[in-house]
């Protein structure tokens, strides 16, 4: 029997890995993100410098705040660097820590922005600049005009022209320009030190985030990556478990198409029994899946590791390492692993069974997609759940969600790094296992009158009801 | 324990919904025999089949090969090429041959080493390498039942494997039946062609509507039409007067210038040469004499027509 499941397994898998496509769309990911990182760093890089005018309405000091902004925002401290680079890592489950990450990317995104004299006086003799029909001149070269900053006398607001309204980095620079210097007038109004700001900001009192520890942990309770590497791993799962169904439900469909309007499966069965079948075919997908991954796993870790190879040690940060070890934890507890193991093994008969049966009723690609189209929307759903709640997993809905045996695999993961309780995880395990066991067994059903008895997308419903009749 | 029926189907019924495919049909493949499995379109022929090797399970009665339940053990000593056929269009010719031995139980090697020796014998030695979605209609052919005896299987059951095969390869396909049989194989093959069941089959099986209408040896196919002889005469003979007080049977056929031609048909186990001694005998001035065979197409036309009339039936 497994020899059976041995032989095919192996065809399926490798006449799959044989393919063009399957090379194609496995490796096409890490160049498609290859690709993504070039561009967006030779964006960077090629953004260049925008030019702005500032027309003053007398004497003000905006221009020179605006100025004092940008030359401020290009000196980056380090202390600020590494900043950004924890903040990346909080984001991940903090949403403040989302929120300042923003602020700081936008530090580092910020082009060059310079300012220009204005050929002109008013933001009406300004308008052919502006539109781009007119260069204007800097240091001997034409350049474009990316925005005009007109500034009126009083206390009437500071209007900020560009044709360009998607880019609004600059008028964010102006803002946080013009509040600094509101401060600065009323400090200085007031008779108040400036140097009271940075007092104020010593004096606000930390806020250290603590847990309860089991009893005997002699870990500090101060909350640490350490803490939230569970719920990240839980979440990348999650998300590889439906990123597998999905992808391999498709190769099982088209696996079965192909044998069924091949006319192979009288030969195959007179050789093998249909759960020998069933299980080599499905087996072979779930290697496949494993395959692409080990690939897109070696090339995201290679770089990694040829850095450690030749980098010494102690030019890591400490919280990198600290990081990487948290994560490779919780990837290896078990209180994780299993679960998800049991999750990726009956999700994936779950779908896989029920494609395959829906592969039997067809002959040709165009007839599945009347069959497939409500089963993809169902696996959205799960999907957009994951998405929804990805901050907060403990949110009561996502937890009543998971009791629907077809999305438990994924929410399950998901929420398994959080407080379930023992009777949840046991009982949707249950019944995630009965329904896997029921959508098997009518697959198989399915399966067999479709590729045994011809049994096409049409003749379902009087199948159906001649079991019943046969039953009754 | 053996069995000396390497293919047994008792009392089988398979009912589908309303329609009854196979009705109480039993038959009994005796060892090293070949068998040929005749019947009209929807006679049930590859139902049968499909119940003997347990693809589906009949509504009624039971089949039997090598005289035990089809398990798939036992369904490894059986090669079984389907009425409706295909190949796995991204694998090689030799992989697949090799593919099919290995799930009936050869090793790796040995079923690379025959599948490589099958493609030489059947002149396919050049194609080993390539695609099955390259390969011509006949070519794919030639592989599937290659595919089905690569195992060198005890029992070789064939559906309508001529069917689509253009007359040099209907010569190879038989050459590779033979070649089974003499190996020692049992083989039962379905066909409407006639002619391939009279150079081959020791014994045949006839199925019309579901029923077995006929099943014997060749000879006692032969038998269930009377034997004839065609003489002629010369114009104006009174055949019918001069041979009243014979036994046979007359029936004019046909007439030209000079003489009529008529059939005379031989009751039961008298031969030809004995309707001439009596024409002689007779008196009869015979111009012509020739004696008919029967042949398996009118046995096949005589008996499927007895159970099927036009109306419901196609009998092709």
């Amino acid at each position: 029997m497994t020899r059976n499941i041995f032989l095919i397994m192996q065809r399926a898998y490798l006449t799959l890995v044989g393919t063009w496509g399957f090379w194609i769309g496995m490796l096409s990911m890490p160049v498609m993100i290859g690709i993504v990182i070039i561009i967006s760093v030779l964006a960077e890089s090629t953004s260049g410098t925008r030019y702005y005018v500032v027309l003053e309405q007398g004497k003000t000091t905006v221009a020179d705040a605006i100025y004092e902004e940008i030359s401020d925002r290009k000196n980056i401290t380090i202390e600020e660097q590494q900043q950004l680079l924890e903040s990346s890592i909080d984001s991940l489950t903090d949403p403040s820590a989302s929120r300042n990450l923003q602020t700081i990317e936008s530090d580092f995104e910020t082009p060059d922005y310079k300012e220009i004299k204005s050929p002109v006086k008013t933001i009406e003799d300004l308008r052919p600049w502006l539109s781009g029909e007119q260069k204007l001149e800097y240091r001997q070269k034409e350049v474009d005009l990316f925005a005009a900053i007109v500034v009126p006398q009083g206390n009437r607001p500071i209007q900020y022209w560009s044709q360009n309204v998607i880019d609004d980095r600059l008028v964010g620079i102006v803002r946080t320009a013009l509040y600094e210097l509101a401060r600065k007038e009323v400090f200085e109004e007031k008779n108040v030190p400036l140097t009271i700001m940075k007092d104020v900001d010593d004096a606000v009192r930390k806020v250290e985030e603590r847990r309860l520890r089991e009893e005997g942990d002699d870990q500090s309770s101060e909350v640490t990556f350490s803490d939230r590497a569970p719920y990240i791993t839980a979440l990348v799962l999650s998300f590889l478990l439906w990123m597998t169904i999905i992808s391999a439900v498709t190769y099982l469909l088209m696996g079965t198409i192909e044998e069924k309007s091949n006319r192979l499966f009288d030969c195959l069965l007179t050789s093998v029994r249909l759960p020998e079948l069933l299980a080599g075919k499905m087996l072979a997908i779930m290697f496949l899946s494993l395959t692409i991954y080990s690939v897109w796993a070696v090339f995201l870790i290679s770089p990694f590791v040829f850095l450690w190879s030749i980098v010494p040690a102690e030019f890591f940060p400490a919280e990198l390492i600290e990081i990487t070890s948290a994560l490779l934890d919780s990837v290896v507890n078990p209180a994780i692993l299993l679960p998800t193991i049991l999750c990726f093994i009956l999700g994936y008969v779950m779908y896989g069974s029920l494609f395959m049966a829906i592969g039997a009723l067809c002959e040709s690609e165009q007839d599945s997609q009347s069959l497939v189209s409500p089963i993809v929307l169902l696996l959205m759903t799960p999907f957009f759940v994951m998405l929804s709640v990805a901050e907060d997993p403990t949110n009561p809905l996502v937890g009543i969600v998971s009791w629907i045996p077809l999305f438990t695999p994924f929410l399950l993961i998901l929420r398994i790094s959080t407080e379930v309780s023992l009777f949840e995880i046991i009982g949707q395990f249950m019944l995630m296992a009965a329904t896997s066991a029921a959508i098997l067994a009518g697959s198989v059903q399915l399966f067999k009158a479709g590729v045994i008895h011809g049994l096409d997308i049409s003749g379902v419903a009087g199948w159906i009801k001649s079991i019943v009749k046969q039953r009754r | 324990m053996t069995s000396p029926f390497p293919l047994e189907l008792n009392e089988v019924t398979q009912i589908f919904g309303d329609f009854m495919a196979v009705e109480e049909f039993s038959m009994a493949i005796p060892e090293g025999s070949v068998v040929g499995f005749l019947g009209p379109n929807g006679a049930g022929k590859s139902t049968s089949l499909r119940i003997a090797l347990d693809i589906i399970s009949p509504t009624f009665g039971s089949a039997k090969l090598f005289g035990s339940r089809p398990s798939v053990k036992i369904k490894k000593r059986v090669g079984f090429l389907p009425e409706e056929r295909g190949l796995y269009k991204k694998m090689t010719a030799r992989s697949i041959i090799a593919f099919f031995g290995q799930l009936k139980g050869l090793n790796r090697r040995e079923a690379y080493r025959r599948s490589e020796q099958l493609l030489e014998e059947t002149g396919l030695g050049d194609f080993a390498q390539t695609k099955c979605s390259k390969l011509s209609k006949g070519m794919s052919q030639k592989v599937q039942i290659l595919c089905t005896i690569v195992h060198q299987p005890d029992l070789l059951i064939l559906d309508e494997p001529f069917s689509g095969l253009d007359p040099v390869n209907q010569v190879v396909l038989e050459s590779l039946i033979s070649k089974e049989h003499e190996r020692g194989a049992t083989i039962v093959f379905s066909t409407h062609v006639m002619e391939h069941a009279e150079r081959l089959c020791d014994s045949i099986v006839m199925m019309a509507q579901g029923r077995k209408v006929f099943d014997g040896s060749l000879n006692e196919a032969f038998e269930v039409l009377p034997s004839s002889a065609r003489i002629a005469v010369k114009e104006g003979t009174d055949l019918v007067q001069l041979l009243a007080s014979t036994p046979f049977n007359l029936e004019r056929v046909s007439s030209d210038d000079h003489s009529n031609w008529w059939r005379i048909f031989l009751p039961e186990k008298i031969p030809p040469d004995e309707a001439l001694r009596a024409a002689i005998d007779a008196g009869v001035a015979i111009e012509g004499f020739v004696p008919e065979e029967a042949r398996l197409r009118d046995v096949f036309v005589k008996l499927t027509n007895n159970v099927v009339s036009p109306e419901n039936g196609d009998i092709g």
